[in-house]
């Protein structure tokens, strides 16, 4: 606990960043329960109101507080980011540590498919897949998951093969210790620095192309909403009722730029030499 | 340090959307113009949303390919505001048979096509085979199954020859644009699809078409030797597409656009407003529409249904695919959950009041309307919970959901995605009937996956959609039993009242007999409730003040496009780059 | 380098024919028809069978497949639109010019503003400037292209009205002389370049502030500081020149960021891109511009990290070439 408190302060970007999150999670978390309104509460007399004292942030098309829409609003566009984002750490480090360990023809297999898949230009093939289908929060999920992976097994992948030139890994082979137990004893615990900071990007990424999703209209189904949904919602009038738009927006970078921070500070941490210091 | 310049940024954002521009246009007098003074010259851009898919009126869809169409090409006549009777266009005149079984068109015979070719019956001719060629799939083929054949006397005769009596033979007889026979005679109708005159039509219109820029524009050119001496006036017309609505909007303000025939109905009302007061040059035109939504319940079991189908026996009766659905197979259910929805303020609300609520199936705009025969289901919630209740519906496990032997009364409601209005429809139902317990889920829909499985197999609860009405009543492929396994008979309705009502309309003669019949449908329909209908839509268009003579009604936005003409004094920027 | 370019290009073959390989099966067993949206009540509904016949949806998947895949290869025909019957190559070549108008402005701009406020940041290191500049560039590269995109068009097109709020040229473009032809483009590029190319600049001003600090403090630099060269001639000669060969290497994976960008920042200008053609074709389901357009993506991508992977290695022929992508 201590040690993550130094952590936590000698770094100034991974402070802010901390913190930018921390306000937004609690947002997200606490907001709907402290909100005098419901995030589905329709109210058609008060259509598109501008900010006032009893709607922070205004109205929406069907007289919904945005406030409160946008507290559930970040549950949701969370849940997506750090879902997919799980996924893709999993698929991301198995393929990695079995691309790095094993070597040799699965080796040249995998990362062929990581170049293939990399080469993918993201938003046109995510946009493929869920257009095509039922548009469902799960589907979503998967996809991002699915074309995100390749960064983290290939950082995985790089880590694995350092580390298995380091002498004590030749020793414990020396010694005659099942692979199995190399890698959890050893390796694992090794490369978790780099991969922490690609997590923490890759969450920050993620929340970008769920909101471009939603802006295309792909991806959450009503009444629920993310705020790239919210946002798009918005589009309807970005001049004559720019509240939705504009208060969306801010919360989507406002998030971006946490995780973006997080990420920076954890790398001038983890890695002095390459990380840039602010 | 940071902080305090995402503060800065943000208030600027903010100031600059906050502060409001009031600003007081003058306005042109729009009195009434001395028709001597019409002068030639002037450019109308229309805005549109998307590119037309073809300007081949037989592979035409969308209302913007339509538009352009009607432009470019010509009828045997037009039909006039009456919805009854015609004016004579390619056509000079025409009479009929005695026996009523065959009308005869003398053909004006000083018509050019575009590229300078005479035009002839053989083009009549012509076009009826096109027309009716299965493999090309005119969507108006409907209009020919009662014409027997189609023969030229002469260059300037042609002699249609009906199968039977019916008061709508005018009406099929001229419905469809003329088609140039010298230019198309060489595609096969397989290649029709593909065929370079879809981009480059010859047609016989007041105006011709110039060039085409991908994702861009479509231009238009006056036809001077269009057959009306002295017409058209405007030297051209551009269609300009913009897909984004605000866009499209702003453009429309700022006079880069001049006429966009169908605006959010908000948007309408803006301009609406800024013309009242004298704020405006866009001049705001409604009329009535062509296009009503409805909630379509299915009123069978889907997964029994596809059973049967997939047996593969067809003399099965189409009683052994009917198992009532769980939901909707009751009418009484039908009419509670028809009575809990506020359809007034449905309406009002996603379409700013520019749309009427409906009750029965017959469009606003066709002559047999009569709201008289509707059977009206009131906004009575209360009601309906008693109906509910009456047929099994009660919340037994208080969790706010009505439930019936332990099923709860909870169900999917489809539409299609990228319809803001039909999103917003469907939500504010998801709202409405929660209120007396019902558990709506509303789903968006891509409409290749809607139209194309979901609703040909009935695998639905119940659907947000619309209709675009055609000028012709006919509800056999939606609730005949005889087209109980077509795509868009999804509901299952059933009823043999129904269908001798249908077919009884369909052999009379005599107009009075006719409605009488047309009424029985409506009654019927709308006490049986396969649909609830929601909306009838009023049209919202606008035009430049600038544009003189223009007429917009029912019909639609071209009605006269060769009438339109810009007074010199009134010419805008666009106008004058084009002249000079 | 011309056997090494050979070689890249064979290895890319796979990736493509996987790519669209995976498009197609995608589309074609997706659930929906295709053909429903040119349905209506009034056609009779063998009109179905014609439709599946014409956009040849009737046979086997396989074999539409090998025929789709002998069509493209021998004869470089991708089919015909769904929509409007066009080939559907010529659509998506047409669509790719403005694409890639927009994608190389952006670019151009993006290097313009990354490299020289990067110069800057590291000159003024943790200084005031260098603090502002850090803090703004860390806004622009969390941002998303299609919020800045709005905000620009609601504020400078709607609300100001000083550019124009879609397409790529006005509708008097071609009455227009050489140079007003030229202003027409900027008028319509301004806002679209900027909203596609600020992110991205964001990207570049990190690698640039990073190298120049670097180098700055490099042993050679200090050395020739302390001989007294000038501070100029090490700035934009040495310093520069190092911190650039980062960049050039980053060029090559920003390139299929910059055409899903180019995607978002067309749909919101109506520009007549290709990002736009393909939202459209997946909305409508239109099959031959979804293959037409992916492949050309998939294409453009390859093509672009091998120009950026051959520019790396003739910047600094030290470097030796890796036959992995970069990162």
């Amino acid at each position: 606990m201590k040690g993550l408190i130094n952590i936590l302060h000698s770094d100034r970007s991974l402070q802010l960043g901390v913190i930018i999150i921390s306000v937004i999670c609690l947002f997200s978390i606490l907001g709907p329960l402290l909100s005098p309104y419901h995030y589905n509460t329709q109210n058609l007399s008060e259509s598109f109101q501008r900010p006032s004292w009893s709607h922070p942030l205004g109205t929406d098309f069907f007289g919904r507080d945005l406030l409160t829409r946008l507290m559930y609003g970040g549950r949701i566009t969370l849940t997506v980011a750090f879902s997919a984002t799980l996924f893709a750490v999993i698929i991301g480090t198995i393929v990695g540590l079995a691309s790095g360990f094993i070597g040799g023809w699965l080796d040249r297999i995998l990362m062929r498919l990581v170049d293939i898949l990399l080469g993918f230009p993201k938003l046109f093939v995510i946009l493929l897949l869920v257009g095509m289908g039922y548009t469902s929060l799960g589907l979503v999920v998967t996809f991002l998951a699915l074309f995100s992976w390749m960064e983290i097994a290939r950082i995985v992948r790089s880590d694995v093969w350092v580390a298995k030139e380091q002498l004590y890994v030749k020793s414990a082979e020396a010694l005659g210790l099942r692979r199995r137990r190399i890698i959890f004893r050893h390796i694992l615990p090794n490369i978790t620095g780099p991969l922490i900071v690609s997590t923490v990007l890759l969450i920050s990424s993620l929340i970008l192309i769920e909101s471009s999703l939603s802006f295309l209209g792909l991806g959450v189904q009503p009444p629920n909403a993310s705020w790239g949904t919210i946002l798009n919602e918005g589009r309807v009038d970005p001049v004559g009722a720019w509240w939705i738009s504009v208060f969306s927006g801010i919360i989507i970078v406002t998030c971006v730029i946490g995780f973006n921070l997080i990420g920076d500070g954890l790398r001038n941490i983890l890695d002095p030499k390459t990380g840039k210091k602010t | 340090m940071k902080s305090l310049f995402y503060f800065c940024l943000i208030c600027a954002i903010l100031l600059i959307y906050s502060c409001d521009g009031g600003k007081k246009v003058s306005r042109r007098s729009t009195s009434e113009f001395n028709p001597i003074k019409i002068v030639n010259g002037g450019t109308l851009v229309v805005g549109i949303r998307a590119e037309p898919e073809s300007l081949n009126p037989l592979l035409a869809l969308s209302q913007t390919s339509r538009n352009i169409i009607s432009l470019v090409f010509r009828r045997l006549a037009d039909i006039n505001e009456d919805l009854r009777t015609f004016t004579p266009v390619l056509a000079k005149n025409w009479t009929f048979s005695p026996d009523s079984l065959s009308i005869t068109f003398n053909l004006k015979t000083d018509v050019l096509w575009h590229d300078g070719m005479p035009f002839s019956a053989a083009d009549i001719v012509f076009t009826y085979q096109m027309q009716t060629d299965p493999a090309i799939g005119w969507d108006g083929i409907s209009f020919k199954e009662t014409i027997r054949s189609v023969d030229a006397l002469d260059d300037s005769t042609v002699v249609f020859l009906f199968h039977r009596k019916s008061p709508a033979m005018l009406m099929d007889a001229v419905e469809g644009y003329i088609l140039p026979e010298h230019i198309l005679a060489s595609v096969s109708s397989e290649d029709m699809h593909k065929a370079e005159f879809n981009r480059r039509p010859v047609g016989t219109g007041p105006f011709k078409f110039q060039g085409w820029k991908d994702q861009q524009t479509i231009t238009l050119v006056r036809n001077n030797s269009y057959y009306e001496t002295g017409k058209p006036h405007l030297d051209r017309i551009i269609f300009k597409v913009v897909p984004d609505n605000i866009n499209l909007l702003s453009q429309l303000k700022s006079g880069e656009v001049d006429l966009v025939e169908s605006l959010y109905p908000r948007d309408f009302q803006a301009l609406s407003a800024k013309w009242e007061q004298g704020q405006s040059n866009i001049r705001p035109v409604s009329y009535l529409g062509r296009r009503y939504d409805f909630i379509g319940w299915n009123l069978i079991d889907p997964d029994h249904y596809r059973q049967k189908l997939k047996q593969e026996d067809n003399s099965l009766p189409i009683e052994d695919y009917i198992l009532p659905n769980r939901f909707f197979g009751s009418r009484k259910v039908r009419s509670a959950l028809t009575m809990a929805l506020d359809r007034e303020a449905l309406t009002n609300a996603v379409n700013y009041g520019m749309a009427i609520p409906m009750h029965g199936p017959v469009p606003l705009i066709l002559n047999a309307y009569n709201e008289a025969a509707n059977v009206h289901w009131p906004y009575d919630p209360q009601q309906a919970l008693r109906i509910l209740s009456e047929e099994g519906w009660s919340d037994t496990d208080k969790d706010g959901i009505l439930d019936k032997d332990g099923i709860p009364f909870e169900f999917e409601l489809i539409t299609e995605s990228g319809n803001t209005r039909w999103e917003q429809a469907a939500t504010i139902i998801q709202d409405q009937l929660a209120k007396i317990g019902v558990h709506v889920s509303p789903r968006l829909v891509e409409p290749a996956l809607l139209y194309g499985k979901l609703l040909p197999l009935k695998e639905f609860d119940a659907v947000l959609i619309g209709w675009v009405v055609g000028l012709t009543m006919d509800y056999a492929p939606l609730f005949h039993s005889s087209s109980f396994f077509t795509p868009f008979h999804f509901t299952g309705y059933y009823s043999s009242k129904y269908d001798s009502l249908d077919d009884a309309s369909k052999k009379s003669f005599n107009p009075a007999v006719i409605q009488k019949y047309y009424d029985e449908i409506a009654g019927l329909l709308s006490h049986d409730l396969p649909y609830t209908w929601l909306y009838y839509r009023q049209e919202c268009s606008a035009i430049h003040v600038r544009f003189k003579n223009v007429t917009i009604d029912k019909r639609g936005m071209f009605i006269n496009p060769e009438d339109w003409w810009v007074p010199v004094k009134e010419r805008s920027r666009i106008d004058k780059l084009f002249e000079g | 380098m011309v056997s090494y370019v050979i070689k890249r290009i064979a290895e890319s073959i796979p990736t493509i024919i996987i790519g669209i390989t995976l498009t197609f099966l995608v589309i074609h067993l997706s659930p929906g028809d295709p053909g429903s949206r040119f349905m209506d009540p009034s056609q009779p509904s063998e009109y179905r069978e014609i439709l599946q016949n014409r956009f040849g949806l009737n046979d086997a998947l396989h074999i539409q497949y090998i025929k789709w895949l002998k069509q493209v290869l021998f004869h470089f025909d991708f089919g015909n639109s769904f929509y409007n019957g066009k080939p559907a190559s010529g659509m998506v070549f047409s669509a790719l010019r403005p694409t890639m108008l927009l994608a190389i402005c952006s670019l151009i701009f993006a290097l313009i503003v990354g490299i020289f406020l990067g110069i800057i940041a590291a000159v003024y290191r943790d200084a005031l400037p260098d603090r502002i500049l850090t803090a703004k560039m860390m806004f622009f590269f969390s941002t998303p292209s299609f919020w800045l995109g709005i905000m620009l068009l609601g504020i400078f097109s709607i609300k100001l009205g000083w550019f124009p709020a879609s397409h790529l040229t006005s509708l008097y473009h071609d009455q227009l002389n050489w140079s007003g032809r030229f202003a027409d483009y900027v008028h319509h590029l301004i806002l679209p370049v900027i909203t596609l190319g600020l992110p991205l600049s964001a990207t570049f001003y990190r690698y640039i502030r990073t190298g120049m600090i670097e180098a700055l403090e490099s042993e050679y630099i200090l050395a020739s500081r302390a001989r007294g060269l000038s501070v100029s001639k090490l700035l934009f000669h040495y310093s520069l020149k190092n911190s650039l060969i980062p960049l050039i290497s980053v060029l090559g994976i920003t390139i299929p960021a910059l055409l899903s960008g180019a995607l978002v920042v067309e749909v919101i200008f109506s520009l007549p891109g290709l990002g736009r053609t393909m939202v459209s074709a997946v909305f409508s389901r239109d099959y031959p511009i979804i293959l037409a357009a992916s492949t050309l993506a998939f294409v453009t991508v390859i093509v672009g990290n091998l120009l950026a992977d051959v520019i790396y290695s003739m910047v600094d022929p030290r470097i030796r070439i890796k036959t992995q992508g970069v990162l």
